[in-house]
């Protein structure tokens, strides 16, 4: 990562309650391009609402969130009362078209794995044959070729997380939103995906935002570490600075694996 | 037992012999139906999928006049349609009582509830995610919406199937909206009606034999297509 970098997405003010509970008080957050930003943060501290906001899969509140250089139509969302939801508006069809959200449960189509893969190359107007080629290369660097021709509701969950993976490879979208890739990977699943999520960092340019729980894998793969707390990033910082002076006592004691109360 | 047996062999006589007035009445019934159903899932499933997932006050107040109009008795809604369509009715002026169109318009009023009910309880239980797996792969909502009808297409077929036995084998409202007037809105059931009454057992024993017959053939090709979606869908070796 350049010393000096651009931030590919803004994240300023965003709110979002659901019913009486709110969500994300108030969240400031910058990914740089090119890096992986893990959001860490316990359960319910609203990391997963977060996360399909900036898929534009939910709507905010309150707050706006500027993609920078994605695609030159839209850069800019600004949420008010009177917001629809950006799935449902076709002037974000084409920023959406360059982001991924894999799921911390991979949902999957009835069909092949293959045809899972394929999917969303040919919503891309990208030719069947193209689509496969590139689908059987993705499932190939994933791990799991060998199923490409099952039907997908027979993968386990850490199969169908690789296809998950397999349809990030596939699409290569500047911009990758994962939540708790590993959850339900093995120790050998999980460094493949490090691996690959490094790789598409290095050899592909592509931008990852991550949410876990997982300090470790934090460590292992982040350039810059966010702490999502009852609904507000306290802290962010590259991974170094972050793990070894938080400025943030809760952040610390989070670190430092204490209970935070 | 000597008439059922007699009908049944004269049935299969009137069924082989090309009978026009049979056919007339059986080309009645399929266009009236057929048209229903059309009508009915055009509207209904894109009403199936609002009232599966969007949220708002009274959904379920909504969710139980459908429940109760899918029980709604055809007689019934053949009365209101009359009601609405004769002379003296609000929409009397455009003269529609006594045709095919009144028809179609009695039959969806029955068909729709079914359709919109049926997927309403199938896209429930289809996986929710796969709506959103769809967005975030850059489906548009529309095409999202396709995506996740077509996770609960057995479902689906089987609002198709459900409406269609209904649409095609109902009594009631045909003959009172349409009047079964021969040549024109004479339909298998009415015809059977008619010709019982009437004494002429054969006729009505042919009639009931070519209503089933049609009903298997229907939903044979409904199931068909039915399968046909997951070829579609690309699925070349399943284990």
């Amino acid at each position: 990562m350049s010393a000096i970098s651009t931030d590919l997405v803004t994240v300023r003010g965003v709110r979002k309650r659901f019913g009486a509970r709110e969500v994300l008080r108030d969240i400031d957050l910058n990914v740089s391009s090119g890096s992986i930003t893990v959001i860490l943060g316990t359960n319910g501290a609203g990391k997963t609402t977060l996360l399909r906001i900036l898929g534009l899969l939910e709507r905010a509140d309150e707050g706006t969130v500027i993609y920078d250089g994605i695609v030159p139509s839209v850069s800019t969302v600004t949420y008010g009362a009177s917001t629809a939801s950006p799935a449902q508006d076709k002037r974000y069809l084409p920023l959406r078209r360059q982001m991924l959200l894999a799921f911390q449960h991979p949902a999957i189509f009835s069909g092949s794995v293959l045809s899972n893969v394929t999917y969303g190359l040919e919503l891309r107007g990208i030719s069947r044959a193209d689509a496969e080629e590139r689908s059987m290369a993705a499932l190939r660097d994933a791990g799991i070729a060998e199923r490409a021709h099952q039907h997908a509701s027979s993968l386990s969950g850490g199969e169908a997380a690789r296809l998950s993976v397999a349809r990030a490879l596939a699409l290569q979208p500047p911009l990758l939103l994962l939540d708790e890739p590993s959850a339900s990977l093995d120790p050998y699943g999980t460094k493949l995906l490090e691996d690959l999520l490094l790789h598409m960092r290095d050899d592909l340019g592509m931008t990852a935002v991550v949410v876990t729980q997982d300090i470790f894998e934090a460590r292992r793969v982040a350039d810059q570490v966010a702490f999502l707390h009852e609904g507000r990033i306290i802290e962010q910082a590259p991974r170094d600075t972050f793990f070894s002076h938080p400025r943030d006592d809760r952040t610390r004691r989070f670190v430092a694996g204490e209970l935070l109360v | 037992m000597g008439d059922i047996g007699r009908g049944f062999v004269q049935a299969v006589r009137l069924i082989l012999s090309l009978d026009p007035g049979t056919y007339e009445a059986l080309g009645t019934s399929l266009r009236v139906t057929m048209s229903a159903l059309f009508w009915s899932a055009l509207a209904g499933f894109p009403l199936g999928i609002l009232l599966a997932f969007a949220h708002f006050r009274g959904k379920q107040g909504v969710m139980n006049v459908v429940y109760t109009l899918m029980g709604f008795p055809p007689v019934v809604a053949g009365l209101l349609v009359y009601l609405l369509l004769s002379r003296s009715g609000p929409l009397g002026p455009l003269g529609l009582l006594y045709t095919p169109t009144a028809m179609v318009i009695a039959q969806i009023a029955l068909a729709l509830p079914v359709i919109v009910g049926l997927s309403v309880l199938g896209l429930r239980g289809a996986d929710k995610g796969v709506f959103d797996l769809a967005l975030t792969l850059g489906a548009t909502r529309a095409q999202a919406s396709i995506a996740l009808l077509r996770e609960a297409r057995l479902a689906i077929l089987g609002a198709v199937i459900t409406a269609f036995g209904n649409a095609i084998s109902e009594v009631g409202a045909a003959m009172l909206v349409g009047g079964n007037i021969q040549g024109a809105t004479r339909t298998l059931t009415t015809a059977l009606v008619l010709e019982t009454r009437q004494g002429s057992f054969d006729r009505a024993i042919a009639l009931g034999i070519i209503l089933l017959l049609v009903s298997f053939l229907v939903n044979a090709l409904l199931s068909r297509l039915g399968e046909g979606t997951s070829e579609a869908g690309n699925v070349r070796h399943l284990d």
